[in-house]
């Protein structure tokens, strides 16, 4: 891949979560991302998929620089953020935002959505008086399909979607490059997803946006993304682009989750793989293979050797040598 | 019908507010057949909730609900009876789960213990008796190594183990109808997948009748043989889930359908979007309630209410179109 051409690059991140004791010393660490690498293209969209635990909305926020990334580099626009102090980091914020599941708790309940729009152009020294701050958010709330009498509303006078549309406004009044999106439609409605959907689409397009898109709805992640990964237990298990991943998925984990999707077709039921166990606790993780205690494909390799991700047939990759093998 | 065990006609349901008294759902008929599972689905605030904790009698009801309607199961009208003869119908007729396993579980109680409760209070079992029974459904219901789990807390256990738990808690008594409220909602695909399997695998093992709520429309297709559609407090469609799935007829149906993103969709085509949003049950429209967003919708449709009329094959819509 290009690496002047990605709008995000991060390699080999680790987000390590210290486990102390009673004395307060590190005694062990939960491995919530562990070595994962992606690059987001300008204008694209990067399908992040797996269950809960498995460590996407993690690397969503250390992408962020929410939580502190353990080690690793992160590139934005061709600049290092990574080993960057919060201070540091703070002219780029505008470059990279975020978008949250619940668009009701991450929005503050006393003020004002104009108010609040306002005041992170200000912030980030957007605009030079409040006439022409105001304009910009009114100019916001209508691209995101809200109204102007909007502005002067608590975010407790909005339904979901409506709050979502909050939510993406106040991403977007920065002009990010690059969006994190963490399940941004999974607490709303049918009817009200595909409008944020939509929405997502038409504001990407308009503005050239790259997305990081975390979800662990496999139809919606098809219908969005351009590249998708897959995650498991903190690791980056299989990576191809979208039509690629659902025609031809590799990795036994993939498949067990694209087997577990029920089918819109009544007359229409898949094979399911049904996994054995639970998922192990990414304070402690199995060696070798993550994935190789809940493997139907196991075999006794898979105990001690730590699969890479290897490329199987050009731009998808797969870290699974037994299966990739086959191909 | 011989095999029917819940018939629920004209059932409505009304809080007492501020604004008056405000009907969550308004004339609602559906029957439940032995052996049968039948989706409840719609959106937040449809009233597919409503219509189950009703059918539980689980509001509080001094003064503050008000029902209207029947509801028969094996001939006993469950909203005439007095209020505490419903215990003795609740975890032993009916039984209910819920979507969030963890807060319906009692916290310090073991498993075996909430397993065993409604065995003794139902069924006077005692002692080794019931925790033998308690074993039995905590195998029945696929959980491993049943003796340790039988001494354990809900907090030891996962997501889908608990939902387990409360599957085996709701059917120890070998109830006639459960009700499964958005039991898979807050689990990972996978396990919605299990817990899916589990409960079909339940409804044919124990024949029992099964009224599945769900927002979601592809577990209704997987798992359900009838399913009834329901908008702001209404059932708008119903009828067997291929029909249904096939042909639907309601324009809310049909744009319930069309919204979701398919696995074999087309990328590049826009998702369909069912325009607006949900009103408030306070300023419910007139005439048909969901033609304020009805591509179709005509004068008629927003004066006058239709009604729920079968059309062919067992289905039945509410829709004006469809009668004309």
């Amino acid at each position: 891949m290009n690496e002047i051409s990605a709008a995000l690059r991060a390699e080999h991140i680790r987000v390590w979560f210290p486990v102390r004791n009673a004395l307060g010393h590190v005694v062990n660490h939960v491995k919530a991302v562990d070595d994962v690498s992606l690059s987001l293209l300008p204008g694209k969209t990067y399908g992040l998929v797996g269950e809960s635990g498995c460590g996407k909305s993690t690397l969503g926020r250390a992408l962020c620089h929410l939580v502190p990334t353990t080690e690793g580099s992160v590139s934005l626009m061709g600049k290092e953020i990574a080993p960057l102090s919060d201070r540091d980091m703070l002219p780029y914020r505008r470059t990279i935002q975020m978008v949250f599941q619940d668009p009701y708790t991450s929005l503050d309940p006393r003020q004002r959505v104009g108010r609040m729009l306002m005041e992170v152009q200000k912030i980030h020294h957007i605009g030079s008086s409040s006439d022409e701050r105001m304009a910009r958010a009114m100019d916001i709330l209508s691209q995101v399909g809200l109204l102007k009498e909007h502005f002067y509303r608590y975010p407790h006078e909005f339904s979901g979607g409506q709050r979502q549309r909050i939510g993406l406004a106040r991403a977007l009044i920065l002009d990010p490059r690059v969006m994190i999106c963490d399940e941004p439609v999974s607490a709303l409605d049918v009817s009200i997803q595909s409008q944020v959907i939509n929405l997502l689409r038409d504001l990407q397009a308009a503005r050239h946006l790259s997305y990081l898109f975390i979800s662990h709805d496999m139809s919606v992640i098809k219908y969005i993304s351009d590249r998708v990964g897959v995650m498991y237990l903190g690791h980056l298990v299989e990576e191809a682009n979208v039509d690629t991943l659902f025609a031809n998925p590799i990795h036994p984990y993939t498949k067990t989750l694209m087997s577990a999707v029920p089918s819109i077709d009544p007359r229409q039921s898949t094979e399911r793989i049904v996994l054995k166990g639970e998922l192990p606790s990414p304070i402690d993780p199995p060696g070798g293979c993550v994935f190789h205690t809940r493997c139907p494909f196991a075999g006794k390799e898979c105990q001690v050797h730590v699969p890479a991700l290897q490329e199987v047939t050009p731009g998808h990759f797969a870290a699974c040598p037994r299966m990739a093998d086959r191909h | 019908m011989t095999d029917t065990i819940l018939s629920v006609s004209n059932l409505s349901t009304s809080f007492r507010t501020d604004r008056g008294w405000l009907k969550a759902i308004d004339g609602v008929s559906f029957t439940v057949h032995r052996g049968e599972i039948l989706g409840l689905v719609g959106e937040s605030g449809c009233g597919k909730s409503v219509t189950s904790q009703s059918i539980m009698r689980l509001y509080e009801e001094k003064r503050m609900v008000r029902y209207e309607g029947t509801v028969m199961l094996s001939g006993t009208d469950l909203l005439s009876l007095p209020f505490s003869r419903m215990q003795h119908i609740r975890g032993r007729d009916i039984s209910m789960i819920f979507q969030d396993a963890l807060s319906s579980l009692n916290p310090v109680l073991t498993v075996g213990d909430q397993i065993m409760e409604p065995l003794r209070i139902h069924q006077k079992m005692r002692g080794d008796a019931a925790r033998a029974e308690a074993l039995n459904m905590l195998r029945l219901v696929g959980i491993p190594a049943p003796e340790t789990r039988l001494r354990q807390y809900p907090h030891e256990l996962s997501g889908g183990m608990r939902q387990r738990v409360m599957i085996a808690i709701a059917l120890a008594c070998h109830p006639q109808l459960l009700i499964a409220d958005e039991p898979t909602t807050a689990l990972d695909v996978t396990i919605q997948a299990q817990i899916m399997d589990l409960i079909v695998f339940l409804n044919r093992q124990l024949a029992m009748g099964v009224i599945l709520i769900t927002h979601d429309l592809a577990v209704v297709a997987q798992t359900c043989q009838r399913v009834a559609v329901m908008y702001l407090g209404q059932i708008v469609e119903e009828g067997g889930v291929p029909d249904i799935f096939d042909r639907p007829l309601h324009p809310y149906t049909r744009g319930l359908l069309a919204s979701i993103p398919r696995m074999d969709g087309d990328r590049r085509e826009r998702l369909h979007v069912i325009d607006g949003t949900v009103p408030l049950l306070h300023q419910m429209p007139s005439g048909c309630r969901f033609a304020p967003r009805c591509p179709y919708a005509t004068d008629h449709c927003r004066k006058e209410m239709p009604q729920l009329r079968s059309v062919s094959g067992g289905q039945s819509v509410r829709c004006w179109r469809e009668e004309e």
